[in-house]
């Protein structure tokens, strides 16, 4: 009990994201950050339920854009994932509508 | 010396500094006041009365508080932090770690629960408490005031479980993602993002130089807080190590609770004669606006 091992920052930025957000308007691309994309002040207010721990993640992610039944163009993202090993690249075509298909990338962009 | 007698001294030296070790009290005294503290800190929100959405709820509430003060003021000490140790770990280990009560299992609440759990093991209620208060008044000469001075092995398995923190803490840090500095990005970013201090998550390399500066320096501590020629220079080190992440990152009571658990690396009776220079008025009489 006493010589437990202790995993300090166990949980700090794991299932953030860093790259961008981009919804494809007909009228054109808009780009947003992922922290525009949660709409919070801070990541601090994030909670761990709307943390990417596996690529389709990115919904729950997104939820205030893949919720909101007025915005109908296509979300996608492109950048990386906190995880215990690292960032790890992540590509998502189509983050609301099919989330399935996102998938880890092979290299940091 | 042969190698038998040279090991069979240094066994003897080492039971002399851990289960035979005793020596006064007050540092003891200052743990159980200043952990009894941060521990209502950090829960009496979160426990109050009003939280209460059960029966059983409320009722640890009511034990909290309960037993939260009576270890503060030092009433029943040691009776008082088995009290809270029991609450402390139902809390971290049946409704955090079980039910998922968020933050009650993280490795912040299990300091606490170590440190709650050695202190009611140790003669913690000897000096500055309502329980010693009360043996002087009713002192009828010098003989029957108890002793500030007592079994210090508890005060002993708190120092070595600062040192398994910090080289476990180090341990856990030596690999490629957190010596290339990627998470401490991540923990910046979770941190900063949005922030004004924004920037300090695109310092590059100087993350890499501060990962590998945090590792040193944690297996340096888990050794050196024991060598009491450097603590001089090694217990500002650790201070100034968990000031730096009290303002960097949201630790909430982590660092304060190590920062006062430093008082079992001193020596105790060190402590207890500053504590009595710092008393002694020196003849300048016993009003407070002469001092």
């Amino acid at each position: 009990m006493f010589l437990r091992e202790w995993v300090m920052f166990s949980g700090a930025g794991v299932g953030l994201a860093k790259g961008r957000f981009t919804l494809h308007r007909a009228d054109g691309a808009v780009t947003m950050s992922p922290l525009e994309v949660v709409a919070l002040p801070s990541y601090l207010a994030l909670p761990l339920n709307r943390r990417i721990y596996e690529p389709a993640d990115l919904k729950a992610f997104a939820a205030r854009i893949c919720n909101d039944a007025r915005e109908t163009a296509r979300l996608s993202f492109e950048g990386s994932v906190g995880t215990f090993a690292g960032w790890r690249p992540i590509v998502a075509h189509d983050v609301c509508n099919n989330p399935a298909q996102a998938h880890y990338g092979d290299a940091l962009p | 010396m042969n190698p038998i007698a040279m090991a069979s001294a240094r066994m003897a030296d080492f039971l002399r500094w851990g289960a035979d070790a005793q020596g006064s009290t007050r540092p003891l005294g200052l743990m159980r006041i200043a952990i009894a503290t941060i521990v209502f800190v950090r829960f009496a929100n979160e426990v109050s009365l009003y939280q209460g959405d059960s029966l059983s709820f409320v009722l640890l509430g009511l034990a909290f508080f309960g037993l939260t003060s009576m270890m503060l003021v030092g009433f029943k000490a040691q009776a008082a932090c088995t009290g809270v140790a029991i609450t402390l770990m139902t809390m971290h280990f049946y409704m955090g770690k079980v039910h998922g009560y968020p933050g009650w299992s993280s490795h912040h609440i299990y300091i606490l629960v170590v440190s709650v759990c050695l202190l009611a093991l140790s003669p913690c209620g000897r000096s500055f408490s309502w329980d010693r208060y009360r043996a002087l008044a009713q002192a009828r000469d010098a003989r029957d005031i108890p002793p500030e001075h007592g079994d210090l092995w508890p005060q002993r398995l708190i120092a070595l479980q600062l040192a398994a923190l910090y080289f476990w803490a180090a341990v856990d840090k030596t690999n490629w993602s957190f010596l290339s500095g990627q998470r401490l990005e991540e923990a910046f970013i979770w941190s900063f993002t949005g922030r004004a201090l924004e920037p300090l998550i695109s310092l590059g390399a100087i993350l890499a130089v501060l990962s590998i500066i945090v590792v040193v320096v944690e297996y340096f501590l888990a050794f050196a807080i024991f060598v009491r020629r450097w603590q001089a220079f090694v217990l500002p080190l650790g201070l100034a190590l968990h000031a730096a992440f009290y303002v960097l990152l949201p630790v909430n009571t982590y660092s304060a609770t190590v920062m006062v658990l430093y008082l079992a690396l001193l020596d105790p009776d060190a402590v207890h004669r500053f504590l009595d220079r710092m008393i002694q008025n020196h003849g300048q009489g016993h009003s407070p606006h002469r001092l």
